[in-house]
């Protein structure tokens, strides 16, 4: 459970966020959508407690965020943020492994790294160096180290998952397959919120959408009452088409390059 | 405290293949050892070295013979043998923390002031002790003691001031260290300009380094606050992995990364500034031995850290033997050598790091 009430973020006399309202049921998937520069990855921060908001509140599981103790925070809410640099030649399950540093060791954190491994796909390359891998490589061990420290939250059927962008930089099959497996958690009971750029992506996995522009929420809701051609031309600027998914029956849309006629 | 080095502990033996890097640096510092302990102005034989430390340890009647070798072996060269490995592996773990802190392989542990911060007071001793009093008999705890001094003060300045002026990012705290290093090399350089040539040679000598004056007291000194500063960075070796991977993560995975980098680096400050204050300026170990370490043994600061002592202690030592013996009987300057064995070192193993890729 996520509430945000009145979130305003000032930087240099501009507002990046300038009074967003949100809610996040339990049990759901929660797409961020908006433009560059429209303050998705600044509400992310928020909500994680990165950055400490001009004004407004963040509840997670009904208590304040600066209630929470940074421990028990950390053994039920895990973050993906959008870039992770890392100077250092870890090997990518070591990375992983530190998913498990909120928790006291147990002799389980070895399997439960390398299960996470599995689950993005990355069980061979474990051993390889982080630095070396490929950029969409290096996002899924990131996802990887998420799903480590997400690993008791998820049996227990409680807790937060912040994801910025997870799909950035893979390929469709493994950015399909970390939506459906943040779709996954969610069906578990987790609260999973996602800044995604890429609407078709999300729309089979998500049941809302939260469209921001300026620093400001234009449409909240379920894809099918969220996702129309009028939204989508407020909230990019860019016609749009949208038609049914031919196998999935969500949402599909198509963007036009501007000053092309919409002859549907 | 001691569950969480024991989890450190815990998590190494879970890694066998480090093991075999630990036993090869474990020996090469026993190799160095035991070849300082023998060499010198008066060299000892193996055997003779053996029925020396065998008396000592009671397992043995001490032969008359071997009278000589046991005050060489027990008083003359012990003391600074321990000396140069407390020293060696504190700057180690010092360079492999900052590095960590830093979240930059190349930080060494002069980075934030400390070194020059010591150097800064053991040259005002120097310069300025004519003024400060008037005894010789205070002189050889009043430049320890001002270098120590120096040493923590600088650290504590640019952590604060680092706080004071913004985010205590590693960015603005590695800025900060450049700023007072700049002006702890400044205010040096006025102190060198009005001392006198017996000051001037003195206080060289002590920016180059040596263990020539090693005692127990001393080693006593450096062990307790090295050892201090050597288990507080340990003990964040997990923390300081997560701090390497940016500040948010960190503070996601639950760690608070200010407060990591305040303990850390006071526990730096520590050791650098107690074997700074006794043998000087030694450059080159704390930036070498962790990146060695990393290019053999891979990045996990729970192995780094103990890794990295290991081998500064075993830099030091075979620097201090060359600093012996080269030019016996006269003494070579330590921190040049740790720089002419280091500096190849690195390269070579740059070369062939390259060669692989």
């Amino acid at each position: 459970m996520i509430e945000v009430h009145g979130i305003v973020v000032r930087r240099g006399g501009r507002a990046l966020l300038d009074g967003v309202d949100l809610a996040v049921e339990p049990g759901s998937l929660t797409a961020i959508v908006g433009p560059n520069g429209a303050g998705k990855s600044t509400l992310l921060r928020v909500i994680a407690g990165d950055l400490a908001p001009d004004a407004g509140s963040v509840r997670l599981m009904g208590k304040r965020l600066g209630d929470w103790r940074r421990g028990d925070l950390a053994r039920c809410r895990a973050v993906l943020p959008q870039g992770t640099a890392l100077s250092f030649a870890f090997r990518a399950r070591d990375v992983v492994r530190l998913g498990r540093l909120p928790f006291p060791p147990s002799s389980a954190d070895r399997a439960i790294a390398e299960a996470a491994l599995a689950e993005v796909g990355l069980a061979a390359l474990g051993g390889q160096l982080y630095p070396k891998l490929s950029g969409g490589e290096q996002r899924r061990v990131q996802y990887a180290r998420v799903l480590a420290q997400i690993h008791e939250a998820e049996r227990q059927g409680a807790g937060v998952l912040l994801l910025d962008e997870p799909t950035a930089n893979l390929d469709p099959a493994h950015g399909l397959a970390v939506l459906r497996h943040a779709r996954r958690l969610a069906d578990r009971g987790l609260t999973v919120v996602a800044v995604v750029h890429d609407i078709n992506l999300a729309t089979p996995f998500a049941d809302r959408f939260v469209g921001l522009r300026e620093g400001r929420v234009l449409f909240a809701g379920a894809a099918e009452a969220t996702i129309s051609a009028e939204n989508l031309q407020a909230l990019f600027g860019v016609a749009a088409v949208v038609t049914r998914h031919p196998v999935y029956g969500c949402a599909l849309v198509a963007f036009l390059s501007p000053g092309d006629v919409v002859a549907v | 405290m001691i569950a969480a080095i024991r989890r450190r502990f815990t998590e190494v033996r879970g890694d066998t293949p480090a093991a075999p890097m630990f036993a090869a640096l474990g020996a090469a510092m026993l190799a160095a050892l035991v070849w300082n302990l023998t060499s010198g102005a008066l060299h000892v034989p193996l055997d003779a070295l053996g029925r020396v430390l065998a008396g000592a340890l009671g397992l043995a009647e001490t032969r008359p013979e071997d009278r000589l070798f046991g005050i060489v072996v027990l008083d003359v060269r012990m003391p600074r043998l321990g000396l140069a490995c407390v020293v060696g592996g504190t700057l180690g773990i010092a360079g492999a923390a900052m590095q960590g802190v830093l979240r930059n392989p190349l930080a060494e542990p002069g980075l934030l002031g400390t070194a020059s911060g010591a150097a800064f007071g053991a040259v005002a001793a120097i310069v300025l002790e004519g003024w400060i009093t008037r005894s010789h008999a205070y002189a050889a705890f009043l430049v320890p003691m001002a270098a120590f001094a120096g040493a923590l003060l600088a650290t504590c300045v640019v952590v604060v001031v680092a706080r004071a002026v913004a985010l205590p990012s590693a960015a603005t705290l590695l800025l900060t260290g450049i700023a007072i290093n700049a002006l702890a090399g400044s205010a040096i350089g006025l102190l060198i300009s009005i001392a006198n040539d017996e000051q001037l040679r003195n206080l060289t000598f002590w920016m180059m380094g040596s263990l020539g004056n090693a005692n127990r007291i001393q080693l006593g000194v450096v062990a307790l606050a090295g050892g201090i500063g050597g288990l507080t960075v340990f003990r964040y070796a997990f923390a300081l992995d997560a701090t390497t991977l940016g500040d948010d993560v960190a503070g996601h995975l639950g760690l608070d990364p200010v407060a990591v980098r305040a303990k850390v680096l006071a526990a730096v400050a520590l050791g650098v500034g107690a074997s700074v204050a006794f043998v000087g300026m030694i450059g080159f170990v704390g930036l070498v031995a962790p990146h060695l370490v990393r290019l053999m043994i891979g990045a996990r600061h729970r192995l780094v850290i103990p890794a990295s002592a290991l081998l500064g202690a075993t830099l030091v030592l075979l620097a201090d033997l060359a600093a012996r013996t080269v030019v016996a009987p006269m003494e070579l300057p330590l921190g040049v050598l740790t720089g002419l064995i280091g500096g190849p070192f690195l390269l070579w193993l740059l070369a062939k790091g390259g060669a692989e890729r």
